[in-house]
């Protein structure tokens, strides 16, 4: 015999789901995380103890020492896209310039897990032929993962071009982006990816082009990138004491962008 | 079978999918019009990435220079739109002057740079404005800068002089209701508030040259003239007292609309203008987030609201099926005497429900169709938005969604005509 009181509770489930949608909830102050130079955080964050000296990778690993590596190099890219330690705190151009240099010689053939606060920090001299530090020109072709901030021009949905950066409006103390803190991102296949306040996490093929127009710098950094992921919101000035799992809950305030 | 049950009892059927459908169409059409109006908004947020004003809220110098909805946080020196025009990485900057009116439609003050560079957001490249008869006026930002100097100088700047300020370009929906085709002529009157009451500047006397076609944006319920006409009109000429430099200084403009090169030009400017004292930069896009999440609350209730009615339409079938169910034990019996299993009894009422609620559910969906189309008038004439009222796939999902809980909520009854014993119920009726 069926039982009756089960009846009335199943029916209900849907139609309060279908109500939730109704949870748009973006965030009305954009989590600004942090902005260069701080003082604080003056020491390199290590993903691992493999990678306690930096400056001792050399810039592109060769094959060959990948291989030799292969243990280090594997442990620092999972550590990499963890979210542990993916912010950098290197708040001087040389902790910047050995991020990126570690980054690349753990990535091996794989992809380059990159914090866009390491890609810049160097003066941009627009009357140089080229203006681009050797280590950020390795970067040219290869496969990256970046981690970072919508900057949408005036479009709200299927926005397929838009700018990463690594800090929000919010901030009235940091200082602005600057052209090698900047990176447009278009996605080269699909719809386009709606407005999000939320963390983005981007893949694919990273340029590093100087170009001028009309007198105007054209975007140093450009990925054309396959795969394009909202995080939750990570926190990277949470301390280090907080897992990332944690770090991410705390972030849990903001709500996940629903389609409504 | 489960078709031919609902027809032999039309008004029970017919009353409870009624109810239903209310209930849908009342949740699909508060959802509608939501996304809709949302819709609307961001599509008009669009013309320009950032709104240039005095300071601040800047949610409300993005209502009032791009919606015309409230009035205008005040102004900012004319000096800086001319310094914005000079800026690295600036496309384009459209001065704007808002404070009068006519018969209701906001006279708006801009450059003839307006028409030629604003696009709507399209997806693509985004739709200039097109205009639906005439021409537009013209007015370069040179002209406007001339008229500045000379009213910086403390020249005495008349109508008389410049003629070519007595032009103006219609929206659409301004066109219409307040009558203004091409060669009327109007006086625009002082203040936001309008009325038979309102001052007239009966000095200048505007010439209808253009008018635009629809745009589905506030743009078509907005009358637009040379900016300059602002600064001419008698009592907005700078004064002793009024030439002060501050947010009330005539020498000014209620806003900048400005189109940067997006990424590090546009949050360079951005901030650049932020920093400012005397100005703020506001991105439209963000506001209008904000605004709809500001709202979000409110609409979350109305949701919830909405689908109880539904929860209760729902329960009203039951009650209504389960009040058949004594009326039908003996047809149940027959079924079950002529060798219908339980478990068809059991689909057969369970079916019937499920009908009923899917009826009910589009015949909802038609509803919140012609509830949106109403609204949506109603919204355009007042907001200049224009709604879709077309049903989204989340509205089908809805219609699936009532059909199971009506299929659900249907077992209560069938489990009666299932329990039926066809030999105690015939019996008894002997």
């Amino acid at each position: 015999m069926a039982d009756r009181t089960a009846c009335p509770v199943p029916f209900v489930v849907p139609l309060l789901t279908l109500g939730l949608g109704a949870f748009a909830c973006d965030d009305g102050a954009p989590p600004s995380p942090a902005s260069s130079g701080d003082a604080a955080s003056a020491a390199v964050v290590a993903s691992s103890p493999a990678e306690a000296d930096p400056r001792a990778v050399p810039v592109a690993a060769p094959d060959g020492a990948a291989s030799a590596e292969d243990g280090t190099s594997g442990a620092a890219a999972e550590g990499a896209t963890s979210g542990d330690g993916f912010w950098s705190q290197a708040s001087t151009l040389e902790e910047r310039a050995a991020n990126v240099r570690r980054a690349l010689a753990a990535a091996g053939d794989g992809p380059v897990h990159l914090d866009i606060h390491d890609l810049g920090g160097w003066e941009f001299d627009e009357n140089a032929e080229q203006p681009f530090p050797e280590y950020v020109l390795a970067l040219d072709g290869r496969r990256v993962v970046l981690r970072g901030f919508m900057l949408p021009d005036v479009d709200f949905e299927n926005i397929r071009t838009f700018h990463l950066v690594r800090s929000l409006w919010a901030c009235c103390f940091g200082a602005p982006p600057g052209p090698n803190e900047v990176v447009r991102v278009t996605l080269v296949e699909g719809d386009g990816i709606d407005y999000t306040y939320q963390t983005l996490e981007v893949e694919g093929t990273f340029h590093v082009v100087f170009e001028m127009t009309d007198g105007l710098l054209d975007d140093l950094y450009r990925l054309d990138a396959d795969r394009a992921v909202e995080l939750g919101f990570d926190d990277p000035l949470a301390p280090a004491s907080v897992s990332p799992e944690e770090r991410r809950k705390l972030g849990e305030f903001v709500g996940t962008d629903v389609e409504f | 079978m489960v078709l031919r049950n609902l027809r032999r009892r039309p008004l029970a059927t017919g009353l409870t999918s009624v109810s239903v459908a209310l209930g849908v169409a009342l949740f699909a059409a508060v959802g509608a019009l939501r996304h809709a109006a949302e819709h609307g908004f961001q599509r008009s947020a669009g013309i320009c990435d950032q709104v240039v004003g005095a300071k601040g809220s800047p949610l409300q110098l993005v209502l009032s220079s791009i919606y015309y909805l409230g009035a205008s946080p005040g102004n900012v020196s004319w000096d800086l739109w001319r310094e914005l025009r000079t800026w690295k990485g600036v496309r384009w900057a459209v001065p704007v002057a808002i404070g009068d009116t006519h018969r209701g439609y906001r006279v708006v003050g801009v450059s003839d740079e307006f028409f030629s560079r604003v696009r709507l957001p399209n997806g693509g490249e985004g739709d200039p404005l097109r205009l639906a008869e005439g021409r537009v006026f013209d007015y370069p930002p040179e002209r406007f800068e001339a008229l500045a100097a000379e009213l910086d100088a403390g020249g005495d700047a008349h109508l008389e002089d410049h003629p070519e300020v007595l032009r103006a370009v219609v929206g659409a929906e301004a066109a219409a209701g307040a009558g203004l085709r091409v060669g009327a002529r109007f006086a625009p009157a002082h203040g936001l508030e309008g009325g038979a009451a309102a001052e007239r500047h009966a000095e200048a006397e505007v010439e209808v040259v253009g008018v635009l076609e629809p745009t589905g944006t506030p743009i078509d319920r907005a009358v637009f003239v040379p900016v300059g006409l602002y600064h001419l009109l008698a009592g907005h000429r700078p004064t002793a007292e009024t030439a002060t430099g501050g947010a009330r200084d005539p020498r000014g403009l209620s806003a900048i609309y400005l189109r940067t090169v997006p990424g590090m030009y546009q949050i360079r400017i951005w901030r650049r203008l932020n920093d400012r004292l005397d100005a703020q930069s506001a991105r439209p896009v963000d506001e209008v987030r904000k605004l709809f999440r500001l709202v979000g609350g409110l609409d979350l209730a109305l949701r919830a609201i909405s689908a109880l009615v539904v929860v209760v339409a729902v329960a009203g079938v039951v009650a209504a099926l389960t009040n058949t169910m004594a009326a039908r034990r003996r047809e149940f019996a027959v079924l079950r005497a002529l060798g219908a299993r339980r478990r068809t009894l059991l689909g057969l009422v369970t079916a019937e429900s499920a009908a009923i609620a899917f009826l009910g559910g589009v015949l909802g969906l038609v509803l919140a169709g012609v509830l949106a189309a109403v609204a949506s008038e109603y919204v355009r004439r007042n907001t200049g938005v224009a709604l879709s009222v077309l049903p989204r796939p989340a509205d089908l999902a809805l219609v699936g969604a009532v059909t199971l809980a009506g299929a659900l909520a249907g077992l209560l009854p069938a489990v009666r005509a299932y329990r039926t014993e066809p030999a105690r119920v015939l019996a008894s009726q002997l």
